[in-house]
Order: structure tokens, then C-alpha cells, then sequence
């Protein structure tokens, strides 16, 4: 079959996104979808979904390029940000920016920033705020799993979160005692 | 466009969010997440039982309670209590009695989620007048349209929906908050503004709960305000 000119053909817009999970792993692009299409579905319902019209159109695990038609980007953002967990794991989509072309898209808000790696760790922490064992550190980010269980429920989320100002300077000691320590 | 400039201009404040102890994540990392979307600063607004009043809190984390009460005479001594010690006052909404007292008091903040658990949406043309009378912001939660699905999260955004005519009828505040237990609760400023269009608010409607009515309460509670329009400013002068 042909292709529609280009003047009858639906105008688009495209979303560059960034996915954050819990766990810090690259995210599976079917299973982001999945999610996508749930969330979109239950706020919105099939008429919706399909209204908006998703197209991924690139997606590293991390940041991607979204089509979607140009009314229906406010839609969009709603049902993306109602986005909870993918593969059961905490999750947040945030949308960094919006473009008529994917090469505006990408170079606009994809930038080549310096994304800060993961650390694993395992040591035992204790700040002025809570104890425990920290797990992971990314850039000023550290979550730990704390002694007291009971906030990770009420919040939902595997590791209690911390800055990395609220380790202070006494602890950051410990910290480094620790890993001399495990060295010895 | 419109909202762009709009948005230049404008600090959002999420004044409701929940960090440990009793949500998961601390109130400098969730200032953290918060600043990367776009927020000047938040309130630590816990609920009474998780409030502790002498932790330092980060610069731009602002301290609040939320105040839970079985009814308006335990309110009250709630208010008396903590009026003092935070920046934001918030009352635990649901129940009608409460709704009602809590827009009755002009010492209250902010009314969080009066629909909760209540069928009616918990605001009528009479709670949404007091609330403006007495400026007491009315709350209006993500929370749970992310966290719910189905029949609560219908329910909420139609008991939204009402209670946004009346406070817009009666020209009471009103905030948009995250309410959220983690770094992982909290949303962007425009996806909020999206949010919000679900339940009848226009765009410049939801920048002005997330960046007017928020300021506004802000600068009430800040130490030299004395009155609408009276404040002490300090005398540069002789320094």
C-alpha cells in the first residue's frame, strides 16, 4: 500500500523520557511497555490508549524517545506519571522534554550528561538519622537497609533512602574504619 | 508558551510529603528528588505520632505536622499544641466534623484529603465558604490516583472534581501536594499539572496550587510576618 503524504499524515509529538527504578538496573523495554499500556489503560481506557497512540521509538534501559499524537501529550504525561512499578519494582517515569521531531528530541533533552554509576556497597552505616546496612550509592544518593523495617512498609520501597548529607562526617569515619577493616 | 513563562517565574512548594521515620525516605533525599523535578522546597508534614520537633531539617524542607483527631474538641488542643513549633499546620481530613472545624479555625493550614473515606467528598458549599473565610488550604493529593487503581481511584478523582467547583466558586486555597511516603511518590511539576487536568483544574488553576496558595502559606508562617500585608523587615541599617 502507499504511504500517506505527508501532509495527511497525523501530526506526532515526541517525549524524551528518563525510567529511575528502585534497583538501579537497566529496565526491560517490554516490560516498560507493558507498564506503559497498563497505566494508560486504566486511566484512561482503550479509547485513550489508542487515541494517544504509542510508538517507542528508542530506548536504552534508561532514557527513551516516546511517539505519541499531538493532542494527546498532556494525557500522556497523567497516565505516564501513574506509572508505579515496573516488574514489581518501584519506578518512576519522568518526562525531561517535549519535541515535533526525534532529532529535536534527542539532542534537546537527551543530552550526553554524566550519568553518576552505582556503587554496590555493604557496610554498616549509622547517621544521626538511622542505622543499618548501606546497599547502593549513586551520586548523593545512598539507600540503606535500615534496622527499622517498618518505614520500608509504610513507604512501600525495598531501602530507606538517604542523602548523602545526612551521613556526616564522624560516621564517614566509621564508614572507612569499616572498609579498612574488611581489607585487613 | 504560556506555561513556559509561567513556570520561569514561579517556586513550586510541595507542602505535604512524609519522610522518615515515617515514610521511607529521608527529608534530604526527598529534597533532593524533589529539587530535580522542579520543586524550590517541600514540607515535612508527618503525621503527630511520627513528629519529633528538634531534628534539624535540610535548608528548604520546611517543618509541618499533620493533625489527627477523633473529633473537634481534640483538634483544637491538637492546634494549641502545635501551632507553635511548625510552619505548616495540616489536619488530618475525612471525617465531616473535622473537615468542618479544621475550615472553622483560621490557626489551620491546610485541610489534607477531606475526601477520605468519606462518600459525600467531604467538602460541601458550606466547609468550602469557612475555608475561605479562614483561609484554610484544601488539599488535593496525588497520591492516590498514582498509587490506586479502579474503584478508589475513580472515587477520588469524582470527589476532586466536586470539591474543586466549590473551592473555586467560593475562591478558597487550595494546594497540590504529593503526599508522598518516598522519593518514589514524588512526580514532576507538569505531570502534576496533567494530573490535575483530570479532575477539572485549567493549567494556570494547578500552577497556582502548586506555586501561589503554597507561597502564600509559606510567607504567613515566616518569622517577621505580622498581618495580610503587615511584615517586620529586618533594619539594614545600623548593621
Amino acid at each position: 500500500m502507499k504511504i500517506l503524504p505527508s501532509s495527511l499524515r497525523e501530526k506526532k509529538r515526541y517525549l524524551a523520557f528518563s525510567v529511575a527504578t528502585e534497583g538501579g538496573e537497566a529496565v526491560d523495554r517490554k516490560a516498560l511497555l507493558d507498564e506503559i499500556y497498563y497505566a494508560t489503560q486504566s486511566l484512561l481506557g482503550d479509547a485513550g490508549s489508542s487515541e494517544i497512540g504509542y510508538r517507542l521509538m528508542d530506548f536504552d534501559g534508561r532514557r527513551g524517545i516516546l511517539r505519541v499524537s499531538l493532542g494527546m501529550v498532556e494525557p500522556a504525561r497523567a497516565a505516564l506519571a501513574t506509572v508505579y512499578a515496573i516488574k514489581g519494582q518501584r519506578a518512576v517515569i519522568t518526562v525531561t522534554g517535549v519535541s515535533g521531531t526525534i532529532r529535536a528530541a534527542t539532542e534537546k533533552y537527551i543530552a550526553s550528561e554524566d550519568i553518576p554509576s552505582t556503587n554496590i556497597l555493604s557496610m554498616q552505616i549509622s547517621s544521626g538519622i538511622a542505622s543499618g546496612i548501606a546497599v547502593r550509592e549513586k551520586g548523593d544518593e545512598i539507600d540503606i537497609v535500615p534496622d527499622d523495617k517498618e518505614a520500608l512498609r509504610r513507604g512501600n520501597t525495598r531501602f530507606l533512602g538517604l542523602a548523602s548529607s545526612d551521613i556526616d562526617d564522624v560516621n564517614v569515619v566509621n564508614v572507612v574504619n569499616v572498609i579498612n577493616r574488611q581489607q585487613e | 508558551m504560556k506555561l513556559a513563562s509561567q513556570m520561569d517565574n514561579a517556586l513550586f512548594y510541595d507542602l505535604s510529603t512524609h519522610p522518615y521515620p515515617e515514610g521511607s525516605s529521608s527529608p534530604s533525599r526527598m529534597l533532593l528528588a524533589a529539587k530535580q523535578l522542579g520543586y524550590a522546597g517541600i514540607c515535612a508534614s508527618s503525621h503527630q505520632e511520627f513528629f519529633r520537633g528538634q531534628e534539624k531539617l535540610p535548608g528548604g524542607v520546611f517543618r509541618g505536622v499533620e493533625i489527627m483527631a477523633a473529633n473537634a474538641n481534640e483538634l483544637r488542643k491538637g492546634i494549641d499544641r502545635f501551632r507553635g513549633r511548625v510552619a505548616v499546620l495540616a489536619v488530618h481530613g475525612g471525617d465531616e466534623a473535622i473537615n468542618r472545624a479544621a475550615c472553622e479555625d483560621g490557626r489551620v493550614d491546610v485541610l489534607a484529603h477531606p475526601q477520605e473515606g468519606s462518600k459525600a467528598g467531604g467538602i460541601n458549599h458550606i466547609i468550602a465558604r469557612l475555608a475561605a473565610d479562614h483561609r484554610v488550604a484544601i488539599e488535593f493529593s496525588l497520591f492516590p490516583v498514582i498509587r490506586n487503581r479502579g474503584g478508589s481511584r475513580v472515587r477520588a478523582l469524582s470527589a476532586y472534581r466536586a470539591t474543586f467547583a466549590l473551592v473555586r466558586k467560593y475562591a478558597a486555597p487550595y494546594v497540590i501536594t504529593s503526599g508522598a511516603m518516598s522519593s518514589y511518590d514524588l512526580r514532576d511539576v507538569r505531570s502534576a499539572v496533567a494530573i490535575a487536568r483530570l479532575f477539572g483544574m485549567n493549567e494556570s488553576d494547578a500552577l497556582r496550587g502548586l506555586s501561589e496558595h503554597p507561597a502564600g502559606i509559606l510567607r504567613r508562617s515566616s518569622p517577621g510576618y505580622v498581618t495580610e500585608g503587615v511584615e517586620v523587615v529586618e533594619d539594614t541599617r545600623s548593621g
